[in-house]
């Protein structure tokens, strides 16, 4: 513990000493859309002996350099962290490595956008047998955006990463949702496990113009369902790692002044296999807190 | 000396009264001409502040189809920029706008900085923290 806080510190001096150079806290850096995500922390110690303790926790500490070598390309040293005590296949894995996200900008009219997010990581999973749990984990993704407005109206209502309709409209009072999709390719080394990954993100924020008016919050309620579908390209018979992967969560959450972070509360659900995380195939609820930090040393 | 203080838009006005009765009640020539050089200050001010924020208007107004765009407008959830725009595109304009007003700028918006604003009055805040 004492050795993460001494790490989790310097990792904030170096951000505030160099430039363009960030440190975030969220869930995990290798999916793009989960990055965004707060980091989960959850944990109960019990008083009763015959019961153990519940510890639950999806954290990645980044630092992050913003616009290295090539205009646009940020590259993040990453640290994660993912245990979960309270489920039947219990994890906890620690995982190092990097991360390259880059946006590919195709100057149309409408701004059309690809971007890459490409990892590489060591990962340790301390529940397995002893060297079975070490391997290397390699993963590429591409997510499209479209950054302008689209002539036709429909069309701009299924713009990826807009959040639609906008407020001047009367729905916006009842909802306004946003989604997001993108594939790409995971490598397992350990067990020379090639993975092909399509995925999708919903997020709807229930009466977010009013909540705006009320608490200064415009996404106070959040509502998230992810799908992603992995499928195994290799001889290796490991199914129990990929197929369908489910997850929602409907939370609150309290949005920090200046962007620094959020804190939440969330009902997360989660059926499927991740093997990024070596999650296998399970289903479960779980309650936690959320928590995502942004330190930046440049805020011009 | 330099001595800088905010106030809001409706207050201007407030200031710029409050100069002209000064200048109306001070009879020592060099008082009235110390005056109406702060007042000259304030308007050149006020007059920077309205050229950013139409600036501001004119460029965003290219990527959003929704209509009327206010100082209040929240980017994202009221006028529906993209999280692609917010990350890549939005910086870029703000240099432009800076460059534009002013050619000796002290430095340039950042990504992460542009990325952090809310409501248009943020970006209009960040080229002015710049200029």
């Amino acid at each position: 513990m004492l050795l993460r806080l001494t790490i989790i510190v310097y990792f904030c001096v170096i951000a505030q000493t160099f430039a363009q150079l960030k440190v975030e806290l969220g869930e995990t850096f290798s999916d793009k859309h989960k990055r965004n995500e707060p980091a989960i922390v959850y944990f109960n110690f019990q008083n009763n002996d015959t019961t153990s303790d519940t510890f639950v926790a999806d954290m990645a500490l980044g630092l992050t350099f913003e616009d290295v070598i090539w205009n646009g390309l940020s590259l993040s040293f990453v640290s994660e962290w993912h245990r979960n005590t309270q489920i039947k296949n219990k994890r906890h894995v620690q995982q190092l490595g990097l991360n390259l996200k880059k946006p590919f900008d195709f100057q149309n009219s409408s701004h059309f956008t690809l971007e890459l997010n490409a990892n590489g990581k060591y990962s340790h999973d301390l529940r397995a047998t002893e060297g079975a749990g070490e391997t290397g984990i390699y993963s590429a993704y591409i997510n499209p955006y479209w950054s302008g407005v689209l002539p036709n109206n429909f069309l701009n209502y299924l713009r990826p990463g807009a959040i639609m309709p906008d407020t001047t409209t009367k729905a916006s009072y009842i909802i306004q949702y946003e989604y997001l999709f993108g594939g790409g390719l995971e490598y397992i080394k350990h067990d020379d496990l090639l993975i092909g990954n399509v995925n999708a993100q919903l997020i709807l924020y229930p009466a977010s113009k009013a909540l705006a008016r009320l608490l200064n919050q415009t996404e106070f309620i959040k509502i998230q369902a992810n799908i992603t579908e992995r499928t195994n390209h290799t001889n290796n018979d490991s199914l129990e790692l990929s197929g369908f992967f489910f997850s929602y969560q409907i939370g609150v959450q309290y949005k920090l002044p200046d962007k620094k972070g959020l804190i939440g509360l969330s009902l997360d659900y989660i059926n499927g296999a991740n093997p990024l995380i070596a999650q296998i195939e399970q289903n479960y609820h779980q309650v936690t807190i959320k928590t995502k930090l942004s330190l930046s040393s440049n805020n011009k | 000396m330099k001595i800088h203080f905010e106030i809001e838009a409706n207050e201007a006005p407030l200031l710029i009264n409050a100069l002209d009765l000064a200048l109306q009640s001070v009879n020592n020539p060099a008082h009235k001409a110390s005056i109406q050089k702060i007042k000259s200050e304030v308007v050149s001010d006020i007059n920077a502040d309205q050229v950013i924020r139409n600036n501001v208007i004119s460029a965003i107004s290219h990527w959003t189809k929704v209509r009327p765009i206010l100082t209040t407008s929240n980017l994202r959830f009221g006028l529906s920029l993209t999280k692609g725009f917010m990350q890549n595109h939005l910086h870029q304009l703000c240099n432009k706008i800076l460059i534009s007003i002013s050619p000796n700028h002290k430095s340039k918006v950042s990504r992460e900085g542009a990325n952090k604003c809310e409501t248009i009055q943020d970006i209009i805040n960040i080229i002015q923290t710049n200029i």
